[in-house]
């Protein structure tokens, strides 16, 4: 499974917020997406997961062009976790991440002992097993975002669009996260906000200033102090840890009057 | 790896189980949906022995003679079962159990617990339609007899998409939008009836229009049965085999897509399916509100959101809740009887009010 785009352009009202993007995300790759608020992260995930119709440009998926799939065809090799993920109806854990199943689903066929294994196993995976009776609607913001992971799980995917996962989430389990979509070894796709968590995870980056891609490659290459003055208009030190090897980012004030 | 393939069955076994249940929850509903359609045959204003009542039914039905019957009943009793009482009962039951669906599918596909065809207007939009066919006269002609249930869907459909695309003006269809354009919609479309009656000058015809703003299923005959019962059979038929859609209809617009519904496509035929689903209950029996909001809260407040579940369960309350209303409705008054309407809003405003209350509270908090 891999994921091209071909010079994208996305256009909401009069604005262009995606200018002539292309990237690739191949088999078993973790690639990150980073830039500031506003810069179009979102609007390229939505345009991938078919929420948004690119102005111009092709999206292939397995080298198919994603206009000439249907919706139900796609679900099945992709699977996403958005941003909003609140709800006016109540589910029980369970039959939410069992709604992973629908794209694999006729109308007309019932849920197999094996789509309960899917769904059971994804629940662990994401290690919500204890929960796996209770309410959605009782679980707190970074268990709901577990749960709404496990359901993208649930539809077996071979590639995972995430936009910023970690949202919301304590560090214990922004990292969890992570690892999990790690581990999994299929294609991903994340909008991230932290540059040193996005560097430690991602085999490759984009970063994207104002719609346009400024930079992409192996993280620990690209990131470096200007690219960050640059796209987000602060000053940093970026080292590299001899002992781990990740990055550490060490931002400074910005107030200038101070 | 062990533990991991064991739990899952566990899991499945009380699956199966907790469907069991459900299974006799349902045969236990449509039991009850039965013996109401039965006991309400014979009450009414006319006593006539429940015995004799099931004999008439009997006879005409299949020719059985049962103790004679023929010769011992009066032929106004006769007519008052098989004339009069069975094809309102079985209106009922119908019209009921297709305002219930209306309303859970409604409430699915714009993921909002308020949706419904009266607040929304659709109803209304549907009487417009109907007063214009009665009043103007589309009724006649190319369409014979289906021409006032026409117009009704014609208004409905009208009513839904202006609602639609009022709600949707600015972004998220918000609830206090999508309730504000529903009020529009109504004021609208009843004033526009209302001048529409107002300068038509036709006595019958104005009394028909009466009818159809409070609700009534006084009008049931064998004749115009025949269109409602098809039309919410079919569509029930339908949105039972819908409710994998529809369940994820309910996790919001984005998470459709993802899973793979095609959500433009979906929203659009659902809304003409219940815009049709209106337009027949409208055109038979006229508007009455809240069936469609009252019957899926408490259906999913037994049986929760799953609409394999909420769906049969709707249907069959739906059916039991507007039998017993329409009995009531007949015998509450010794001197006539009261509009079906009156009654559902009774039940329903309250109700109503206790949604909004607890709803404000939720998005309150999100």
């Amino acid at each position: 499974m891999d994921l091209v785009l071909n010079n994208i352009n996305v256009k909401l009202g009069d604005k262009n917020i995606i200018q002539d993007i292309s990237l690739a995300v191949a088999r078993g790759e973790f690639v990150g997406i980073i830039g500031p608020n506003g810069s179009g992260k979102s609007t390229l995930l939505r345009t991938i997961y078919r929420i948004i119709q690119p102005n111009s440009g092709s999206i292939l998926l397995d080298g198919k062009n994603l206009k000439d799939v249907k919706l139900a065809e796609s679900a099945k090799k992709m699977g996403v976790v958005g941003q909003f993920n609140t709800i006016n109806f109540d589910f029980s854990v369970f039959d939410m991440v069992m709604m992973g199943r629908t794209p694999h689903k006729s109308l007309l066929g019932s849920d197999t002992p094996e789509d309960y294994e899917i769904a059971m196993e994804a629940i662990q995976k994401v290690g919500m097993e204890k929960h796996a009776y209770r309410s959605f609607s009782t679980l707190s913001g970074g268990e709901k975002q577990r749960i709404i992971l496990a359901r993208a799980l649930a539809q077996q995917p071979q590639l995972l669009i995430l936009d910023e996962p970690t949202n919301h989430l304590d560090i214990k389990y922004q990292l969890q996260i992570l690892s999990i979509v790690k581990s999994l070894g299929i294609g991903v796709l994340a909008a991230l906000h932290d540059l040193s968590l996005a560097a430690m995870y991602c085999h490759k980056l984009y970063v994207l200033k104002e719609g346009n891609v400024v930079a992409s490659g192996v993280p620990n290459e690209i990131l470096t102090p200007e690219l960050v003055r640059d796209v987000y208009e602060i000053e940093c030190d970026i080292h590299e840890n001899p002992d781990t090897g990740y990055l550490a980012i060490t931002y400074y004030p910005t107030c200038r009057h101070a | 790896m062990t533990q991991l393939k064991k739990r899952p069955s566990i899991e499945y076994d009380a699956v199966i189980k907790k469907n069991n249940v459900f299974i006799l929850l349902l045969l236990g509903l449509s039991i009850i949906a039965l013996l109401s359609m039965l006991m309400a045959v014979c009450i009414g204003t006319v006593k006539i022995p429940p015995e004799m009542s099931y004999k008439i039914i009997a006879y005409k039905l299949f020719h059985l003679d049962i103790d004679n019957v023929i010769s011992q009943v009066s032929p106004s009793h006769m007519d008052i079962i098989w004339q009069i009482r069975l094809p309102r009962v079985i209106m009922s039951t119908v019209v009921g159990a297709g305002l219930a669906m209306c309303g859970t599918v409604m409430q699915a596909s714009v993921q909002n617990p308020l949706a419904e065809p009266y607040i929304l207007g659709i109803s209304a939009g549907a009487s417009l339609g109907a007063t214009f066919s009665i009043l103007i006269g589309g009724a006649s002609g190319v369409l014979f007899g289906f021409g006032t249930a026409f117009w009704a869907f014609l208004g409905a459909l009208g009513a839904s998409i202006f609602v639609m695309v009022l709600s949707g003006i600015g972004g998220r269809m918000s609830t206090v939008k999508m309730v504000l354009s529903g009020s529009i919609a109504s004021a609208l479309f009843i004033a526009i009836s209302n001048f529409i009656v107002y300068i038509s000058n036709d006595a019958e015809g104005i009394r028909n229009v009466t009818f159809w703003t409070m609700g009534s299923l006084a009008a049931a005959k064998w004749d115009n049965l025949a269109l409602p019962v098809i039309g919410v059979t079919l569509c029930c038929l339908y949105f039972l085999f819908q409710s994998r859609i529809l369940n994820t209809l309910l996790l919001g617009e984005e998470a459709a897509i993802t899973l793979g519904i095609d959500l433009t496509k979906i929203r659009r035929r659902y809304m003409v399916i219940t815009a049709l689903i209106t337009g027949l209950i409208v055109a038979s029996c006229g508007i009455f509100g809240f069936v469609g909001l009252v019957i899926p809260h408490v259906v999913r407040g037994l049986v929760g959101s799953d609409h394999r579940r909420l769906m049969p369960g709707s249907i069959l309350v739906g059916a039991i809740f507007l039998t017993w209303a329409d009995v009531l409705a007949r015998i509450i008054l010794k001197s006539g009887e009261l509009p079906i309407g009156i009654i559902t809003a009774l039940v329903g405003a309250p109700f109503f009010m206790y949604i909004l209350f607890k709803q404000s509270f939720d998005f309150g908090s999100k």
